[in-house]
């Protein structure tokens, strides 16, 4: 007759328990004490500039996205063509169609999705640096602005 | 040098500054918190740093608090924050 293997049960204690409610209750505690900070302009040219915005956390971690955004200067004035923001828990981006009007196309087609907001940080940097002039011609193109606004 | 091959360099330059704030600390802290202008400056290109300085005059003449992000050759410390006295 075969024997059968005993199951051995685990039993957590009360106090255990209680200290893991505790430090859950306190990273909960940390990770809603988020800072958003004042906007910094990292300047390209006299006529480009990269305009963002994070929530950090009290240790300076990034935890959101807020705004990472590219501007061009034309007729005085700097305007956002594109910007990528995780408002809604995922990276998207929101393109401006024209000069006269401040509507915005929100896609997140080609967008990462995946990863924390430090990944979504410097991915929407990487795709400004990719593709800054492609949307820069096609702004200054569809406002019909000659030599991409330089 | 012209504005299209200053913005081509310098967004090369904030892409790898974007990569070393997002993994330093203390590096976003002085650049995020200075709530001012950037402008990145080269270890290696005179010419674009020529620019740069420039621009930075331009933004001083804007009346703007300009950092200056500076890559070294240092591995330890491969970006310096310099805060330009108005």
């Amino acid at each position: 007759m075969k024997r059968r293997k005993r199951v051995k049960r685990r039993y957590y204690s009360a106090r255990l328990i209680h200290k893991l409610i505790r430090l859950y209750k306190e990273y909960v505690g940390k990770k809603l004490k988020l800072i958003e900070t004042s906007p910094a302009e990292i300047y390209l040219s006299e006529y480009d500039r990269i305009t963002h915005l994070a929530s950090i956390n009290e240790s300076r971690k990034i935890l959101e996205t807020v705004n990472i955004s590219y501007e061009i200067l034309l007729e005085g004035k700097w305007i956002t063509i594109v910007r990528f923001d995780s408002h809604h828990g995922y990276l998207h981006r929101h393109t401006r169609i024209s000069l006269t009007d401040e509507a915005e196309i929100e896609d997140s087609v080609g967008v990462k999705k995946t990863g924390s907001p430090h990944s979504w940080y410097t991915w929407a940097i990487q795709d400004i640096k990719r593709k800054f002039i492609e949307y820069r011609t096609a702004f200054t193109r569809r406002n019909k602005i000659p030599y991409l606004g330089y | 040098m012209g504005k299209k091959q200053q913005a081509i360099k310098n967004i090369d330059l904030t892409s790898k500054l974007a990569d070393y704030i997002a993994v330093h600390p203390e590096a976003s802290k002085k650049v995020f918190a200075s709530g001012g202008s950037v402008v990145p400056f080269s270890a290696t290109d005179k010419e674009l740093n020529k620019a740069n300085e420039e621009l930075v005059k331009d933004l001083l003449k804007e009346g703007k608090n300009v950092v200056k992000a500076e890559e070294t050759k240092s591995k330890l410390e491969p970006w310096k924050f310099i805060t330009v006295p108005s």
